[in-house]
């Protein structure tokens, strides 16, 4: 066969093309009528969730854009609002070694000066005060026992 | 104005050329019928626009669009999937010749072979009569770029076409 040169770039179809063109499409299926025209025909819808956001957002515009105005004013707060820092109860502060004994060391004089006191504000009429417990003497030593995160 | 009243019109008017051309693009019919089902409930909720002169250009480029969509998505999870099918389809009518029956089933098949977009271009050129201006305002495509694919399609199946062609004579 001589098939004829291409002259598709013309919009003239040439012997071949026409041979073609003259093939006819098949038909699209029966049934595909009536699926196709049921969409004319008025559908329960189903309610989800986009569908009921669009009759909350059409049924009660004001109420959502107080809601929309709120959030955009929190974030906006949040955003401009400099950050505080909390102190965190759970952080552990490593104390130097000087400022512990430091510490210790006032906290001796603060119970010797307050059992001093406790001595002079005692009664002195007839009966002389009970001994000191042996706790109750001021220590003049630094405690021990002072709590620290730290095992030493 | 096409209304929800004229649908009935509108498909008895194109929906022949837009499952045709459907069809050829998707490559398959089950994609086929989704997409002019899907065309005609778009055309339910929305209706054609007042504007719009060439109803049938109109319809044509949008199940286009629609039926990229399709094919994108459809190779998307074949690739995810790891497989190929190559169906069947009865792209054009049947007839009771068996050579012209070979003939146009090869034809079916040479027109798979073809890129998408040479592949439109062709369908729209035999199948619709469209001119090039035409099929590059509904394919959003300069008209050389739409004149050069048809070329090259149109080759590619004269070319593959040629010995069953020659045969039947």
């Amino acid at each position: 066969m001589n098939t004829p040169d291409s002259r598709s770039d013309s919009d003239i179809p040439d012997a071949w093309e026409t041979r073609l063109a003259r093939i006819p499409l098949a038909s699209p299926p029966p049934d595909l009528r009536r699926a196709c025209l049921r969409a004319q025909e008025p559908r329960p819808t189903a309610f989800d969730g986009l569908t009921f956001l669009r009759v909350l957002w059409l049924g009660h515009p004001w109420a959502i854009r107080g809601l929309a105005a709120a959030w955009t004013l929190i974030t906006a707060l949040h955003l401009t609002t400099p950050e505080i820092s909390v102190a965190n109860a759970d952080s552990h502060t490593v104390w130097a070694e000087e400022t512990l004994q430091l510490v210790a060391r006032q906290r001796a004089e603060l119970m010797a000066t307050a059992l001093d006191w406790d001595r002079e504000s005692a009664p002195v009429s007839g009966e002389s005060a009970p001994p000191a417990k042996a706790s109750d003497r001021p220590n003049t030593t630094p405690p021990t026992a002072f709590p620290t995160n730290r095992m030493s | 104005m096409a209304g929800p009243d004229s649908i009935e019109t509108l498909y008895d008017a194109h929906a022949g050329a837009l499952f045709a051309y459907a069809l050829n693009l998707t490559r398959s019919e089950a994609d086929a019928r989704d997409l002019l089902q899907d065309q005609f409930h778009r055309l339910a909720r929305q209706p054609m626009p007042n504007e719009v002169r060439d109803a049938r250009g109109w319809l044509l480029r949008s199940i286009h669009h629609l039926a990229i969509d399709r094919i994108r998505r459809r190779e998307t999870r074949e690739r995810t999937a790891d497989r190929f099918s190559i169906e069947h389809i009865e792209l054009f009518a049947t007839h009771a010749d068996p050579d012209e029956a070979a003939f146009r089933l090869g034809l079916a098949e040479a027109l798979g072979d073809l890129p998408e977009d040479q592949r439109s271009v062709v369908h729209l050129k035999l199948w619709e009569g469209l001119t090039f201006e035409a099929i590059a305002r509904l394919l959003d495509i300069p008209p050389n770029t739409a004149a050069s694919r048809y070329r090259y399609g149109i080759d590619k199946l004269r070319a593959r076409l040629r010995p069953l062609y020659e045969e039947i004579r």
